[in-house]
């Protein structure tokens, strides 16, 4: 706020042309008075307001930590359970295979079938334990 | 009863003798010892610094010193009490809601003003009311008994400034009622002070014109209500 420069006013004011008005004008400043409804409502209004901010920030708030919760420990869980999980693949199957067909002598049809089958129940249990 | 009994108080009290009950109530006495030492302005800025400390709890002794100077310059904008009173509750309700903002502006009083201005040129711009600018009928008002002699004065004083354009009436008002400083008047309206100090002069031709004791005052339209 600039400071007071009573020079300024007096010179672009022209208070002596004026004061008589200006005397009119002041003596009408307490004429309008506020209506005894606005007291009563503008409060209730402004705590309603303030009720409602405080409300809304408590959601946002939680809704937030909600949010970060499932963001950081969702995919936390999620991995957790099923590190040990191996996907079913070709390469996993023909290895077992050729592993039980030079230890048991199986023929390799037959030692794919059980590799297959062996992978799948592990897979099974593991996920039956996890969830 | 309890109003003499509250009066006697605060006369015993304040040493200041109470003209009207509904002027200054015991609740509202805090108000009064400020009114002793303080400008306006310093009251609305200790007013504020206990809204700082006490939150939402503290604005109705806010309300209570600023409201009558805010409704009446809202209505010079909006040219209605009830839309000005609308803007009155509409500010208080922004101020409730952002308090560090209020708690943080230099000179709570004009920032006070510029936020009632702004919600009462959002109510005129939204309502656009076709009045009579001599139309006083939406006005509630108060005076004094020794007052009653002046009615027509402040009614034709009235009806005066709302005849102004809003721009020219809104400077007399903080001029005038508010007492400020085409300066401080030009940071409230974000002019510059050439701007004010011509609008201002503008205005007190006009309201020369109108308001001339010799001429006599132009009558008022609307009934003169009853306090």
């Amino acid at each position: 706020m600039p400071e007071f420069d009573p020079d300024y006013d007096r010179r672009h004011g022209q208070p002596a042309d004026f004061q008589q008005v200006e005397s009119l004008v002041r003596a009408a400043s307490r004429y309008l008075q506020p209506t005894d409804d606005l007291r009563p409502n503008a409060l209730e209004a402004a705590r309603r307001a303030c009720r409602q901010q405080r409300t809304s920030r408590r959601l946002g708030g939680l809704a937030f930590l909600a949010l970060l919760v499932a963001a950081t420990g969702f995919p936390e869980v999620l991995f957790s359970s099923n590190r040990g999980l191996v996907a079913l693949q070709s390469s996993e199957l023909h290895r077992r295979a050729a592993r039980s067909v030079v230890e048991n002598g199986t023929e390799m049809n037959w030692a794919l079938y059980e590799a297959y089958r062996d992978l799948r129940r592990e897979h099974a249990t593991r996920l039956r334990h996890a969830h | 009863m309890s109003q003499a009994r509250d009066r006697s108080i605060c006369e015993e009290k304040f040493s200041v003798p109470v003209q009207n009950s509904r002027q200054i109530e015991p609740e509202r006495a805090s108000l009064w010892l400020m009114d002793q030492s303080h400008t306006f302005a310093e009251q609305v800025t200790i007013c504020v610094e206990r809204l700082t400390e006490s939150g939402v709890a503290a604005l109705g002794g806010l309300f209570d010193l600023t409201s009558q100077r805010l409704v009446r310059y809202a209505a010079t904008i909006t040219r209605n009490q009830h839309d000005a009173e609308d803007a009155v509750q509409a500010t208080l309700v922004l101020v409730a809601k952002s308090l560090r903002k209020i708690c943080q502006a230099k000179q709570p009083w004009p920032y006070l003003l510029r936020m009632v201005r702004n919600e009462a040129l959002l109510i005129a711009r939204r309502k656009q009311r076709w009045t009579l600018s001599g139309n006083l009928a939406d006005l509630s008002t108060h005076r004094l008994v020794d007052e009653v002699e002046m009615e027509e004065t402040f009614r034709a004083v009235w009806s005066a400034l709302r005849g102004l354009p809003t721009e020219q009436a809104e400077v007399v008002v903080l001029k005038i009622w508010e007492t400020m400083t085409f300066a401080q008047i030009a940071e409230v309206l974000e002019l510059s002070p050439d701007t004010v100090a011509s609008r201002y002069r503008y205005a007190m031709k006009k309201l020369t014109q109108k308001l001339d004791p010799a001429k006599g005052l132009e009558p008022a339209e609307g009934k003169v209500p009853h306090a």
